[in-house]
């Protein structure tokens, strides 16, 4: 027979019969966490997997906390509506690329910083034309402070797999990802060798190469002293007036020079082969058809495609929306990829 | 904290109890069951958890927990052992892979000209700098600049072979950190003047820094930073009437030195012919690009770069560290001749 002194608590009004019942609620919990122990460990790793990893699973919640390392700067309203009208079919390829960076760069908590690259008039022909780029990267590294790395991307790009993320494609094997000699690779035919360089320096700038030389579609610069010099200098009264004529890509051609002409320049910069940020699809580099280095390959879920000249006889929108429904199908039949490695 | 409230079955006595909890039971024992009050069974609960059931010792027990207390003691001090092992090893070796390499603190970089001058001459030249270098520690870097001609766009402007050979010094000697470059054609005259107390100590080279002075004299719109500190420095340089004088400077063997080397020996400069060559492309690097100029310290000429036969400012005088005969082979001048006077008057280094 139980006594009323038998037990801790007096059951004798009803806040102690609750009270009770929650003295016996975490022996409750604790024997259904021990009988289901797989579903507690379950829970405390999609939990660790939310807080923790650095890209998200789909349908899970992610928690982003810190400020992330790495900035994609999206170069949109390319001059502006200014030389050429700016029609519907423009501004679909616009909203179209904005909506995949900024799903992608929401899915890995990265930033996304989209500048706007329209005509400027200290940017006009004969001064620093074309050169816009480099002032629009300094800015941006003055906007995110705390950000390593920025990923430069032209407009008429398309992330293909959203699920990869940077670390994974370019920066958890960098060394293995990036080459720093021309030996193998040379489409432009710089000189493959100069004096006084290091090949044990820092890689601050990550370029692909396409069929006609280094290519700025979509490239990665790391925040450091050495790329507060190449900001400096890239562009340069006496190197324009000598051969702004000849450089047709402007501050491409001239990060080329730069790269022929001066060791330190090529002690920070790598090269990455052109598929794994940079695929271009069949109309870009037409002469190369058939080149497994530049085309984009979706049965090996090439990262990015970029629309290269498609402002230049191609049809930007065609391209933009096969490209968009692409991605979408192969999500759709590789549904199980983010859950992989 | 383990609570348990005491089961009935248990021995009272064995309970390690308190006093008042024994006296309650006492007390209360003429009850059913002992009831002590509810703060006495906390108490109880908190100040001695329930001991253990039993506690059984058989032999066979004690052989076996003694064997197992062996193994622990023996495994432990394995790890002992080996952790010690790392620690000492670690300690002493560790930074053997990533040792910083070694040097003279200071480096002297000399360029011979061997197709316009004697060999008789030169040997004087670097007989004055290894005497200097040997009093005060410092390396000597010594190549002759037709090595570098290859690399040149213009053979006849000699004034653009330093720069690869400043590169080249700097790359050979990755230990050091000033690198003085002095011209073939100039006399360390006070050898007992050293470079660090002298020029690049960094309260010496604040108090002689020269602030918010144009570029290019007389009136260039740049003019140096008024704020930088000395000790950010890495790029020193001394100013004539005309504009820089590239005969004597000094520059640190860092990230910012590779680049300003690199960028003022661009092929684009050397073939836009300026009419000072280098001087001229150095002034244009350092009004155009701020990251050149922010890095720059201008001092006084007389300081490590005097003129013999200068005025004013610059005018050599007794006692001044080196005399520069930059210039000097011009039809009006003569170099051997300046030369022979300066050398015979010229200081020893007092031991």
């Amino acid at each position: 027979m139980k006594d009323k002194d038998d037990y801790l608590f007096s059951p004798a009004s009803r806040t102690s019969r609750m009270l009770n019942r929650l003295r016996r609620l975490p022996t409750r919990l604790r024997q259904v966490l021990l009988r289901r122990r797989i579903l507690f460990v379950l829970l405390l790793v999609v939990l660790c997997y939310s807080i923790f990893a650095n890209s998200g699973v789909p349908f899970f919640p992610r928690f982003p906390w810190g400020s992330s390392k790495f900035v994609i700067i999206l170069a949109v309203n390319q001059g502006g509506g200014v030389m050429q009208w700016k029609g519907p079919k423009e501004w679909a390829v616009e909203r179209t690329s904005i909506a995949n960076k900024k799903a992608y760069a929401d899915r890995h908590g990265y930033h996304l910083a989209i500048q706007d690259m329209s005509i400027k008039k200290r940017y006009a022909h004969e001064w620093r034309e074309s050169w816009e780029k480099v002032d629009v990267i300094r800015q941006t590294m003055k906007q995110y402070p705390k950000a390593e790395w920025f990923w430069w991307l032209d407009l008429h790009t398309y992330i293909m797999e959203p699920s990869i993320s940077l670390e994974k494609q370019v920066f958890n094997r960098l060394d293995n990802n990036t080459y720093r000699s021309l030996i193998d690779y040379n489409p432009l035919n710089l000189p493959v060798e100069i004096p006084f360089v290091d090949s044990t320096h820092q890689i601050n700038l990550i370029v692909p190469q396409d069929c006609g030389g280094f290519n700025l579609g979509s490239f990665l610069i790391r925040r450091s002293e050495w790329t507060d010099f190449l900001l400096d200098i890239w562009w340069d009264p006496v190197f324009y007036e000598q051969r702004h004529m000849q450089w047709e890509h402007k501050e491409q051609d001239a990060l080329e020079h730069m790269y022929s002409n001066q060791a330190w320049i090529r002690s920070g910069t790598a090269f990455i082969p052109q598929r794994l940020i940079n695929s271009f699809p069949d109309g870009a580099c037409a002469e190369q058809r058939g080149d497994k280095r530049i085309f984009y390959n979706q049965d090996e879920h090439d990262f990015v495609v970029n629309m290269a000249g498609c402002e230049w006889g191609r049809d930007c929108y065609g391209e933009m929306e096969h490209f968009k429904k692409l991605s979408a199908a192969l999500q759709r039949k590789s549904w199980w990829r983010p859950f992989s490695k | 904290m383990h609570f348990s409230i005491p089961s009935r079955s248990a021995d009272q006595t064995t309970l390690p109890g308190s006093p008042s909890f024994k006296a309650k039971s006492r007390a209360s024992s003429h009850r059913t069951g002992y009831a002590p009050s509810f703060f006495a069974r906390l108490r109880s609960l908190i100040l001695h958890p329930a001991p253990p059931l039993q506690s059984s010792t058989t032999p066979e027990k004690k052989r076996q927990s003694t064997r197992r207390t062996t193994v622990s003691v023996l495994v432990i001090a394995v790890f002992a052992v080996v952790a010690i092992f790392f620690t000492i090893m670690y300690v002493l070796f560790a930074n053997i892979a990533t040792l910083d390499p070694i040097g003279p603190r200071v480096v002297l970089v000399l360029g011979l000209d061997n197709t316009k001058y004697k060999d008789d001459y030169l040997a004087k030249i670097v007989e004055n700098r290894k005497e200097y270098a040997d009093a005060h520690g410092y390396g000597l870097y010594v190549r002759y600049v037709s090595d570098f001609k290859n690399l040149v766009h213009d053979v006849t402007k000699q004034g653009w072979q330093k720069l690869p050979l400043m590169r080249s010094a700097m790359q050979a000697n990755p230990g050091s950190t000033y690198f003085w470059y002095l011209d073939q054609n100039a006399i360390i005259m006070n050898p007992n003047l050293d470079i660090e107390s002298h020029i690049t100590d960094v309260k010496r080279l604040n108090s002689l820094v020269l602030r918010d002075v144009p570029v290019v004299p007389p009136d260039s719109t740049i003019r140096t930073y008024r704020h930088v500190p000395a000790d950010r420095m890495k790029f020193i340089i001394a100013q004539d009437h005309e504009g820089f004088q590239t005969g004597s400077f000094i520059l640190k063997n860092e990230e910012y030195s590779w680049y300003v080397l690199d960028a003022w020996f661009d092929k684009l400069y050397q073939e836009y012919k300026f009419q000072k060559d280098e001087k001229g492309a150095l002034e244009h690097l350092a009004q155009w690009h701020p990251t050149v100029l922010s890095k720059m310290a201008i001092i006084p000429q007389r300081i490590f770069n005097a003129y013999p036969n200068g005025v004013g400012e610059s005018m050599y005088q007794d006692g001044d560290f080196v005399a520069s005969l930059s210039g000097c082979d011009t039809p009006e001048r003569s170099c051997l001749r300046e030369f022979e006077r300066l050398w015979d008057n010229r200081g020893r280094v007092v031991n």
